[in-house]
């Protein structure tokens, strides 16, 4: 039956409508929340405990609307839905897109103890869900990410950072080879020059000791010793096309000659931003921003 | 509810005519030249006297009177039902034709013409049919189709006829007082109709209820692929399987819940994969029990249902066989005699549709190139042997083997991707039965078995799953099957046997294992590799006792069984119990009660991804119904049924314990299933041109997962109509279509989708399974084939259609990455398949 089953669902995968890919940003997306710190600390020892405070980042992007964008967020217990939609959850709290200082309360932090069934172990989790919005008629993005909380002491998550991309074709360094992060709008930032139809690839850099060694729980609550495997996810506006979504960082720090992904230019004359996002599998992510150009072949 | 599906009612012999006196003809009609065919039902004693002649089709009284007087006069070889004589009721169509004059018969023969009768397209002897000459001299065939007719030397015309067969003639030249041997006569059938037996009553065991089907019936049913088996599919108590899909979804449980077993013996899979026949040959078939619901002590370790298919031994009276290919596999098979006491058969299968999937599968530049290579094959070996004092002895290979390979190269948007799948199995049963008297027989059957699952991909998952990952399964199987049947009295029979099942399994896991216990968004993986072997042994007794009280059956049996893995032990005693009440000769009400177990599985107990610790799962069965014969061509029955399930395994979150430490079994036995609904029956059984039937089931199957409310299974299918009907026109001609309504497959309709930031990917809002369901499901089958029929062989072209209108059937939903577009996954197009098959 596993083998039929299999065997329907490449079928199937083989006759699926042919959906939007993840990467092409065209409307009002929600593409990443940096939290910062990833994992914070609390007091357990008093009462009530003391909670460091987060700063939250959220990467939002509508290429076609560049109307101010709000925020509406709440805090509860992680959900299935990752929405707020049942159970206590604190009020929403409205303002404009932007970073936030938040500061969560104790009791948010004792009810996600109480409604976990493992009551925090390996870090308490408080979901911080939010939409954003800008006058889109087809209505807000709906987005959660997770707060990691704690017991002080021990050496806490920390979030990766991209240092750089690497850029190939066929194989062989193209353009600058390496290239940093925009550092202002792509009004003012040298792009990359994308050759029209032509695929680029791409290979993110972290920089050193984003990858960290870490100490876990395995599924038989035994301490694990593990390393952390970063996933890069890639976004791109209108005007050219990724090749694959999202790839992992090599075991081996070696990427194939291509690159973990691919960029093509494919509407002559287009500018636009590409975006890259790595996520370490534990709450720590970033992202950061190049600028590009499609440029005759 | 028993749907016992015989291709020959458990009758091991069918009655032959030896003697058939001609009718008198009523002279009026012979003057006028009128013919006439008059149907009959005929009850034969277990001495092959003709007891009860009843007509079914009048045609007028004259030719009525003359049909019934003759056909008591007739005089057959007794009929046999499990190797004994015993009386039997047949169908027969007698036809008035003017073919023959009858005149005086010489008074002194002095020479003989001997022959043969055989039947053209199959050579099987035609017992019974008449020999006549010019001279009026007459004879009949024997049992073997053979004839000595006692005529006067010289130049003679030699006329042999039948009835159902058009009439032959030969001459030859009959030396003054020796013999001639005549060329062996070929009789062409020129009415439709075999002689059909059932057996008036209800089978003695197993089940309250018998439903027959002939061979015939089982084959020619559009969408059956030539597979009886398949066509199981058609008849109350099953849910549609997707696609072309042969899983057997039962009374609404899963597939593992229903064992696949052959002459008693389990195995692995019922049919080959992607929708392909059953791993049995059709012209090796015997029996196709299928049991629904309710099944007897005889059979074990399944929640729900149990097919148990039989395997027939070979044609002793000659060398036989049939060749078939189509547009998907070719298919051989010879029988025949070997010595006087035996007997062989063996059957060979082997796919080609890899050759022809391609120009199906659509390529898409964003995933590259698709390649889906199933290849699958068959074979059964069959060797049986009478001794002397009266012995059976039986032997039988038979395998299976099924590889599915799928590439998708990559493309623009999508990474490679490579699946490879492999199951085969191989079984070597060995019977033995012994009639020790009228009251008592014995039977042992051991098996030994090889299994071989392999599954490799890479590519096939997100992250670290997208790595290398294989798993290779051999199973070892040593098995016993043994049954002592003793009839105590005229009303008590008891059954006593076992069903002991020895399996060593030894597996190589190369796969990717999330490591840690909680993760946010994206686990974790870590290569992981085990070589391990585990013994499991399931023992199996039983008792079952048929009581006879008149109009009233009662059936209770007890069976136990003990598994064992590795230090676990657990016993099941599993009582169960049916009746049948004979309210009159055409009414009978039956019901049933019993408990079932069935253990976990392999991976479910497994020391490290699974919980060694888990119990067994176990259902209660109940059910009542009512059957009724209008006439001896049409019945009904109907039966309402619920079962509950309990202990189901199922996947659970870990939990803290008190001391502060982590627990996660993984699996336990915290699930609940029940299922409950009404199934109907209408049936036209086969005669001289036309059969048919109408299944209707109305059900709802539900689940009840931890911690959440009631929902509905995932093949829940309230409604399930489907009506076959079949006509032969004239003998050449088989014409026949199928025609369904059902349910659409309940899902969990999504409202919105949000961004879970930690992953990167969009968790949907869901309703509950069953809050919403597909377009319900409509199609309608036809199948045509004629066949040309030579004196040593036939020929038979088939086109089979299904989705004759095309219409598009909604299987699954799908949705984009943030699950705001959907789609649908539509069922298979009009799909013509034609193919031809040959037989000798």
């Amino acid at each position: 039956m596993r083998t039929l089953s299999l065997s329907f669902l490449l079928l199937a995968a083989a006759c699926t409508p042919d959906f939007a890919a993840q990467s092409d940003v065209t409307d009002l997306r929600v593409l990443a929340v940096r939290a910062e710190p990833p994992e914070a600390q609390y007091d357990a020892t008093s009462s009530p405990p003391s909670i460091d405070p987060v700063r939250l980042t959220i990467l939002a992007a509508d290429p076609r609307n560049t109307s101010p964008m709000t925020m509406t967020f709440q805090l509860c217990a992680p959900t299935d839905s990752r929405r707020c939609d049942g159970g206590p959850a604190t009020a929403p709290v409205a303002r404009p897109l932007g970073p936030l200082d938040l500061q969560v309360p104790p009791e948010a932090l004792l009810e996600a103890i109480n409604a976990d069934d493992l009551k925090g172990f390996g870090g308490v989790r408080v979901q911080f869900s939010f939409s954003v919005e800008n006058g889109d008629p087809e209505g807000p993005a709906y987005g959660s990410k997770v707060l990691l909380f704690s017991p002080r002491g021990g050496k806490p998550n920390q979030n990766p950072l991209l240092e750089q991309i690497r850029l190939t074709r066929d194989g062989v360094e193209y353009g600058p080879g390496t290239v940093p992060p925009a550092a202002t709008s792509c009004d003012q930032a040298t792009p990359i020059d994308l050759p029209l139809d032509v695929e680029i690839g791409l290979r993110p850099d972290l920089q050193n000791g984003s990858r960290e060694q870490y100490v876990t729980t395995d599924y038989r609550g035994n301490p694990v010793s593990l390393t952390e495997q970063p996933r890069y996810s890639f976004y791109v506006t209108p005007g050219a096309e990724i090749g694959v979504d999202s790839a992992d960082e090599p075991l081996d720090g070696v990427a194939p000659p291509d690159g973990l992904s691919r960029i093509t230019a494919r509407v002559a004359g287009a500018k636009g931003t590409l975006w890259i996002v790595v996520r370490d599998g534990r709450g720590g992510d970033s992202w950061a921003s190049w600028c590009w150009q499609a440029v005759p072949a | 509810m028993t749907l016992a599906l015989l291709l020959a009612a458990q009758i091991t012999r069918l009655p032959q005519l030896l003697e058939a006196p001609p009718a008198a003809y009523p002279p009026d009609r012979l003057a006028r030249g009128e013919t006439a065919d008059v149907a009959c039902s005929i009850d034969i004693d277990e001495h092959g006297l003709v007891t009860q002649v009843v007509v079914e089709q009048p045609v007028a009284p004259d030719f009525d009177a003359a049909a019934v007087e003759a056909i008591r006069r007739f005089r057959f070889s007794p009929a046999e039902v499990d190797g004994q004589p015993a009386p039997v009721r047949i169908r027969y169509v007698y036809h008035f034709v003017i073919q023959q004059q009858r005149v005086e018969r010489p008074r002194n023969p002095t020479g003989t013409v001997n022959g043969t009768v055989v039947e053209a397209g199959n050579r099987r002897p035609v017992a019974g049919a008449e020999v006549v000459d010019d001279t009026g001299a007459q004879a009949a065939a024997d049992a073997q189709g053979n004839y000595a007719l006692k005529t006067d030397a010289g130049r003679r015309v030699v006329i042999v006829s039948a009835p159902g067969f058009d009439g032959r003639s030969t001459v030859v030249t009959v030396p003054e007082g020796g013999s001639v041997e005549a060329p062996r006569v070929y009789l062409h059938r020129e009415a439709v109709g075999d002689l059909q037996a059932t057996i008036p009553g209800e089978k003695p065991h197993d089940a309250p209820v018998r439903r027959a089907l002939t061979h015939d019936e089982l084959v020619n049913v559009p969408g059956s692929l030539n597979d009886p088996i398949r066509a199981v599919q058609n008849l109350p108590g099953l849910a549609r399987s997707p696609f072309l899909g042969g899983a057997l979804l039962v009374r609404g449980s899963p597939p593992q819940d229903t064992g696949a077993y052959l002459d008693g013996h389990r195995i692995p899979q019922i049919y080959h994969f992607l929708g392909g026949p059953s791993v049995i040959n059709e012209q090796l078939l015997d029996r196709i029990d299928f049991y629904p619901g309710g099944y007897g002590a005889v059979y074990g370790r399944n929640l729900t249902g149990a097919i148990d298919v039989g395997t027939r031994k070979g044609d002793s009276t000659g060398l036989h066989g049939q060749g078939s290919v189509d547009m998907i596999e070719a298919v051989g098979f010879l029988e025949g005699p070997v010595a006087s006491r035996t007997q062989f058969a063996i059957a060979a299968r082997r796919s080609y549709i890899d050759v022809f999937l391609p120009l199906f599968i659509p390529n898409n530049t964003d995933r590259g190139v698709t390649s889906i290579v199933p290849i699958y094959w068959d074979y059964q070996a069959r060797l049986d042997h009478r001794l002397e004092n009266g012995d059976e002895l039986g032997l039988l290979f038979f395998g299976s083997d099924d590889k599915l390979t799928v590439v998708q190269q990559g493309g623009r948007r999508a990474l490679p991707l490579s699946v490879d799948s492999h199951l085969a199995f191989h079984r070597m049963v060995v019977s033995w039965k012994r009639v020790v008297s009228d009251e008592l027989s014995l039977s042992v059957s051991p098996a030994l078995g090889w299994t071989r699952q392999a599954v490799a991909t890479e590519g096939a998952g997100p992250g670290g799953f997208a790595n290398p990952q294989s798993v290779y399964l051999t199973v070892l199987t040593g098995e016993l099957r043994s049954e002592v049947r003793w009839k105590a009295r005229p009303s008590l029979e008891l059954r006593l046997g076992t069903d002991i099942e020895l399996d060593r399994a030894s597996y190589t896991a190369d796969i990717q294992s999330t490591l840690q216990l909680r993760n946010l968004g994206i686990p974790i993986t870590q290569r992981t590799q085990f070589d391990r072997v585990q013994p499991v042994q399931l023992w199996g007794e039983y008792v079952e006792a048929l009581i006879g009280l008149g109009p009233l059956t009662i059936t209770p049996g007890l069976r136990f069984d003990q598994i064992h893995w590795r230090e676990h032990w657990r016993a099941a005693v599993d009582p169960r119990l049916w009746a049948r009440y004979a309210l009159s000769d055409a009414t009978a009400l039956k019901a049933y009660a019993g408990i079932y177990h069935q253990p976990p599985n392999g991976m479910q107990i497994d020391n490290d991804v699974g919980n060694p610790d888990l119990g067994l799962s176990w259902a209660a069965q109940f059910g009542v119904g009512v059957e009724h014969r209008f006439s001896d061509v049409w019945s009904a029955s109907a039966e309402v049924f619920y079962n509950r399930r309990e202990s189901l395994v199922v996947t659970v979150d870990p939990v803290l314990r008190p001391d502060g430490t982590v627990y996660n079994p993984r699996y336990r036995n915290d699930g609940i299933g029940h299922a409950y609904g009404l199934e109907l029956l209408i049936r036209r059984e086969i005669t001289a041109k036309l059969y048919g039937w109408l299944a209707y089931t109305l059900s709802r199957s539900q689940i009840l997962p931890p911690g959440d409310p009631w929902r509905a299974f995932a093949f829940d299918q309230p409604h399930i109509l489907t009506i076959v009907a079949g006509y032969r026109p004239k003998p050449q001609w088989e014409l026949s279509t199928r025609f369904r309504l059902v349910s659409g497959n309940p899902y969990a309709p999504v409202t919105a989708g949000t961004f879970d930031a930690d992953s990167g990917s969009y968790i949907p809002t869901r309703g509950e399974v069953g809050d919403a369901r597909e377009r319900a499901f409509l199609q309608l089958d036809a199948r045509a084939q004629y066949t040309w029929t030579w004196d040593a062989w036939q020929l038979a072209l088939y086109l089979d259609v299904q989705n004759l209108t095309n219409r598009s059937n909604p299987e699954f939903h799908v949705y984009d990455y943030r699950y705001q577009d959907q789609g649908t996954i539509s069922g298979l197009p009009i799909l013509p398949t034609f193919g031809v098959k040959g037989k000798f």
